[in-house]
């Protein structure tokens, strides 16, 4: 698709040229503003937030590239039933608003930088604490590389193929590098504030296209029912479907709700009253963005067929670069979307990246490599990991380009293991009898199941689609287990009173 | 941007302590929405009607302002969720910043 160079010229690339110059500044600008060289100062930005900063952060954080790229795309593939995205996100802040009010009393009073300080806070376990480090990384990680991958996709379809994908990561990752260094959280917030005004601008803008041209959503409907041959895509589901659709929410609110870096913006809130205000703006975001993604899915039904998944997950692209030559107007739009899509990218990747480098550095690195490492060291060693994994997922984002992996395909993996840490949050917040012991029995059964639905999906056990057993994602199916065992466990071998409660041990 | 003056942060860092007895006196909120015994029931209802298991399978039913009734009747569950946890958070989420 972005094979041929498209009527943009280069004001796109002097678009993205001046937009990248205005991320490094601010970058530094958050540099000038740190006020000491702590965890806190640089991972939460000194827990600082107001209300502007602090809802555009979340916002910017939450909708990413892939819900450009990746929600629009499979919209295009499902049909209706996608519908259920907008569900999904809205879940993820009311599950949020479940165990949000204690985690965030809790971090207050107790200072967590990261979501592992609660887990050991809460449950004594160094394993439990390093198990949900790794699944949590593990699932940051496969969250960033989607990122690499929509960024590849962005610049090359704004600079209409001037610039190619991986130049266009590498170019994006030494920017968002350079910011992320100087100042930090503040630095990532700052220019998420930027990037989730620009995001939506950019989503407005997809509204403006959905409903003027070709006759808007109605003569999409109208066209796919009648002329495409593709009904089903209007229709009720079947039972399996209706699974899916059951197994989709679940994966999803209890997968997207403990996102890492979600939680650390909460810990970055100045106070209750700004936290309580952004969350309850976000929880109306998916009306403005998830709901777009998918209306945008949906007409593009209308107008291509048989693109392959691959090509499906460029399906906002295609229909920016289809009316682009409308008007001298809709070509700003189409500028406008296409730098909104950058920056949504953007945004996400530096939060994930920034969240890792704090769980590395303050959870495994000054507990069990080098506990005698000063604040700098920390952070150092911090900065110096986030670099080499980047550099080791832009390598990945190449062989994913070789091998036309789909956007979708990589959040389930991400999503099916990170999902399995829920019931430290959900439960431990709330069941005082839930122990470590239990929890991190069912964290490694709930893990095991999933591999092991998933080996079984790649030799070809139950069909390609779902990938587990009755349509049921392999997440959900590990899941169950893992609560199951956490009932069964707290109701047979409690967490021991306060007082009988033993301090740090080693590992 | 809204960032406070002070030189020192007024938090402290957790360094891996386990005072339990702490802990469980502090995860006391005043007020918060899962505690509201009508909350997890509402919320229940409008995630299991935003789902079509009741219609049969293969409908497309009436087509309203472009996409059919079944789909509408998902999104406007997914509204009332949303509007469900704008209550919860800003009319039973209360407490003393701890901060």
């Amino acid at each position: 698709m972005n094979d041929g160079v498209h009527e943009l010229g280069i004001t796109p690339i002097v678009f993205l040229a001046v937009y990248l110059f205005v991320m490094i500044g601010i970058g530094w600008l958050g540099k000038l503003r740190a006020r000491e060289k702590s965890l806190r100062d640089f991972y939460l930005g000194g827990s600082s937030f107001g209300v502007f900063v602090l809802f555009l952060t979340l916002f910017a954080t939450q909708y990413s590239g892939n819900t450009m790229l990746g929600f629009t795309g499979r919209s295009y593939r499902e049909g209706g039933t996608y519908v259920v995205s907008i569900m999904f996100m809205v879940l993820t802040i009311t599950m949020i608003s479940l165990y949000g009010p204690r985690l965030f009393r809790l971090s207050r009073k107790f200072g967590y930088i990261t979501p592992a300080d609660y887990i050991y806070h809460r449950f004594g376990s160094h394993w439990l604490r390093i198990i949900c480090v790794v699944l949590l990384c593990w699932g940051l990680a496969n969250y960033i590389l989607e990122q690499l991958v929509a960024m590849g996709h962005a610049v090359e379809g704004l600079s209409g193929g001037r610039i190619d994908f991986m130049t266009g990561v590498i170019l994006l990752v030494i920017v968002m590098l350079t910011y992320e260094t100087l100042g930090g959280m503040r630095s990532v917030a700052w220019t998420d504030a930027i990037q989730g005004i620009l995001l939506v601008g950019g989503f407005s803008i997809i509204l403006y296209i959905i409903l003027t041209f070709d006759g808007g959503l109605t003569a999409a409907t109208e066209k796919i029912a009648a002329e495409n041959g593709q009904p089903a895509k209007l229709q009720v589901p079947g039972w399996q479907g209706i699974r899916t659709w059951f197994s989709t929410l679940l994966l999803l609110m209890f997968g997207v709700s403990v996102y890492p870096h979600a939680i650390q913006r909460f810990f970055s809130a100045r106070s209750l009253t700004t936290l309580r205000i952004s969350l309850a703006g976000m929880v109306f975001m998916p009306f403005l963005t998830t709901m777009l993604a998918f209306t945008l899915g949906f007409i593009a039904i209308s107008r291509f067929t048989d693109l392959s998944t691959f090509e499906s997950d460029q399906v906002t692209l295609l229909m920016l670069l289809d009316i682009i030559n409308e008007s001298d107007f809709i070509r700003w739009l189409v500028i406008t979307v296409f730098v909104a899509l950058v920056a949504a990218i953007m945004s996400t990747t530096d939060s994930a990246l920034l969240s890792i480098q704090s769980m590395i550095t303050k959870d495994i690195y000054s507990v069990y490599i080098n506990p005698k490492a000063s604040q700098q060291g920390l952070l150092l060693s911090g900065k110096l990991f986030g670099w080499i994994l980047i550099a080791f997922l832009v390598g990945m984002t190449w062989v994913s380009r070789q091998t036309e992996s789909s956007i979708w395909t990589l959040i389930r993996l991400k999503l099916e293991f990170m999902v399995q840490i829920s019931p430290v949050f959900i439960l431990g917040l709330f069941w005082r009898r839930l122990s470590g012991r239990s929890v991190l029995c069912g964290v490694l059964v709930g893990t095991g199941i999933t591999l092991v639905l998933w080996v079984g999906a790649a030799l070809g056990y139950w069909d390609a689609a779902s990938r587990s057993p009755l349509g049921i994602s392999a997440g959900v199916w590990g899941l169950t287990a893992n609560y199951l065992i956490c009932f069964i466990g707290g109701l047979l071998w409690p967490e021991p009173e306060p007082s009988q409660s033993v301090s740090s041990g080693k590992i | 941007m809204n960032d406070r003056e002070e030189n020192e942060s007024p938090f402290p860092e957790y360094k891996g302590e386990r005072d339990m007895d702490a802990f469980w006196k502090a995860i006391t909120v005043k007020q918060e929405p899962s505690k509201q015994k009508w909350f997890l029931p509402v919320l229940i209802v409008l995630v299991v009607c935003s789902v079509p298991w009741y219609r049969s399978e293969g409908e497309m039913g009436y087509v309203l302002l472009g996409f059919p009734v079944w789909i509408w009747t998902s999104i406007v569950c997914s509204l009332g969720v949303a509007i469900l946890t704008a209550i919860g958070i800003f009319g039973f989420w209360k407490d003393d910043d701890p901060g």
